[in-house]
């Protein structure tokens, strides 16, 4: 499942190539790794991957700071 | 007595030693923290070889270490470059180069972003704030905060005139363009912020705009200055709008000030009926209209808060006000009345004044008006309009009039009015349209093709379904033939430039 979700964002949402590679304790919001947009698509890509649903009142930081967060909260569900 | 920037923090260490000056999460400084850490990063600054009017970058997320290095520059007597991280490294090495900067001041956070930046080449010789093993001379946060500086003195006179700060904007040309602020503007910027919204030592202001978004200066410069707290959003609460509310509940917030973007997420997502806002005085919006429907609904969930529309280019930070009457909102929002020190004029294309109620380009005189831009005469010179008495005034490429109650309404900018099939068209103005329908949360209209096979593309954010028949028929129905979008897409949300507006630039990219 980490691997999954850092080669999502790795291939598919970060701006640029990350020097040394995207790590499960990276912070994707602080880091400046993936913006606004990006976060929408992920989310989006977790729902239909791991087919669950990010109800609104769990979009919270704790919950996606960084891959290791969003690994996590998925096993919640 | 303040006369720079660079006094801000001395100031008020001396009035309110003990208060909370920034705080970032879970971390607060008072001012005297705030003053003794400045001093120590001056007296590292000065040591690594900073000379009077250098430009120093400061290449980091929203923190804490931020608001140190800002004042800190200023003090040794140095020139800040924000750099936004989250730019593509072809711009960053185009500002590091523009600005020949050999310093920059970064976080932990943004390593791997500096391992690209030196690999490519770039000029810089030193990094402060990062601990981690890089291929060039570093120095450590906790490095400089251990710095014993009992028996330094500091001792750089700076003088109003100096320049204190440049931010860059985007370029018509392709390239950014750097617009240089002095200690006076910048100081005028904050002093007159501080009187307009009366801010005193016992509010807690929320900086939400990155540094290289000319807003920040408020949260950095004018909230200090009047002894308040400045509390810094983080990088994660700008993107969840839940969290968001949370923090502005829990930080007691009293001043407000953003994108109108930030708080129609946190109206729409932020859970904002069930906080507690009743510390909130005021909420400063700008850089964008605020959508008609949005603000009101924002107004009516919080009838004790004062709203206000700030406008104003980087160039001249704030040049008008418009204190929102909360039981009457026009539509459109004007932007008000010029604040103090400020005239204007509104002129046609032939740079003659136009009639009350008249559309014209808006011009500005200002005590808070930017130098200039950095290396760039010739774009200086052609920014400027100067009247028969020698009066400089900046063009601001904004179109506006004022109403009945002499007050100014913006009317779009210079460069959203296109021609189609020889007919003026306002993009603004079918954008407005759209967004007027309750179903639609955002809009972007653009125009693409050669001259002949000009088309008008209007891209759109939904918050409930709606089929694009409806949409266009609601084009039809408001919008003259001409200026009816050819076509209509619906994304799930709108691209943005890092502060927060909405880019047309990387929509035209979009298309295909």
């Amino acid at each position: 499942m980490k691997e999954k979700i850092l080669q999502h964002i790795e291939n598919e949402l970060v701006f640029e190539k990350i020097e040394e590679g995207l790590d499960a304790s990276d912070d994707l919001l602080g880091g400046g790794i993936v913006d606004s947009m990006g976060m929408v698509k992920l989310i989006a890509f977790i729902e239909d991957q791991f087919e669950i649903k990010v109800k609104p009142e769990e979009m919270l930081i704790e919950n996606f700071m960084t891959v290791g967060h969003i690994v996590d909260f998925i096993k919640t569900k | 007595m303040v006369s720079t920037l660079a006094n801000i923090i001395d100031y008020s260490a001396q009035r309110f030693s003990q208060k909370e000056a920034f705080k970032y999460l879970n971390t607060a400084i008072t001012f005297k923290e705030a003053r003794y850490k400045v001093n120590q990063l001056v007296h590292v600054l000065l040591e690594n070889g900073l000379q009077k009017g250098d430009c120093i970058g400061i290449y980091m997320e929203r923190n804490l270490e931020s608001f140190i290095s800002v004042h800190a520059i200023l003090k040794a007597g140095g020139v800040f470059v924000p750099l936004d991280p989250t730019a593509p490294t072809e711009r960053t090495l185009f500002l590091l180069k523009d600005c020949n900067i050999k310093l920059l001041l970064s976080s932990p956070l943004q390593y791997k972003k500096l391992i690209r930046l030196i690999d490519k080449k770039c000029s810089v010789d030193l990094i402060v704030g990062v601990k981690k093993k890089l291929p060039i001379k570093q120095i450590a946060w906790d490095v400089i905060f251990d710095t014993n500086i009992e028996d330094v003195n500091i001792d750089v006179e700076i003088d109003p005139s100096d320049l204190a700060y440049i931010m860059y904007t985007s370029g018509s040309t392709g390239n950014p363009k750097g617009i240089m602020h002095t200690h006076f503007s910048g100081l005028n910027y904050a002093k007159q912020s501080v009187d307009l919204y009366q801010v005193t030592d016992q509010d807690r202001v929320a900086n939400f705009a990155p540094l290289h978004f000319d807003i920040a200066t408020f949260g950095y410069f004018s909230s200090p200055l009047a002894g308040a707290c400045t509390i810094m959003i983080s990088d994660a609460h700008t993107q969840f709008p839940l969290s968001l509310s949370q923090l502005i509940e829990a930080e007691k917030i009293s001043i407000w000030y953003s994108v109108p973007l930030a708080l129609i997420q946190l109206l729409e997502k932020g859970n904002i009926a069930e906080r507690d806002f009743s510390a909130l005085r005021w909420i400063k919006f700008g850089g964008e209209v605020f959508i008609d429907k949005y603000l009101k609904k924002l107004v009516d969930y919080l009838p004790n808060v004062q709203f206000c529309n700030v406008y104003g280019p980087a160039e001249v930070n704030q040049c008008t006000y418009y204190h929102v009457n909360t039981s009457n909102i026009k539509d459109p929002l004007p932007i008000g009345s010029v604040w103090s020190n400020t005239t204007f004029k509104i002129l046609t294309s032939n740079n003659i004044e136009v009639a009350v109620g008249e559309i014209g380009e808006l011009v500005v005189q200002t005590i808070t008006m930017m130098k200039g831009y950095w290396n760039n005469e010739e774009l200086t010179n052609n920014s400027l309009y100067i009247d028969k008495d020698q009066n400089v005034f900046y063009k601001t490429g904004d179109l506006a009039y004022q109403n009945q109650d002499k007050e100014l309404v913006f009317a779009g900018r210079k460069d959203t009015i296109v021609k189609i099939r020889g007919y003026r068209v306002d993009l603004g103005e079918i954008e407005a349209i759209l967004t007027k329908h309750q179903n639609i949360e955002e809009a972007a209209a653009i125009i693409t093709g050669k001259e002949n096979e000009k088309r008008i593309l209007a891209y759109i954010t939904l918050s409930k379904e709606m089929n694009k028949k409806a949409i266009e028929q609601l084009c039809k129905q408001f919008l003259p033939t001409y200026a009816v979008p050819s076509e209509i897409r619906i994304l799930k949300s709108l691209p943005r430039t890092t502060s927060g507006k909405i880019s047309r630039k990387q929509i035209k990219k979009m298309i295909f």
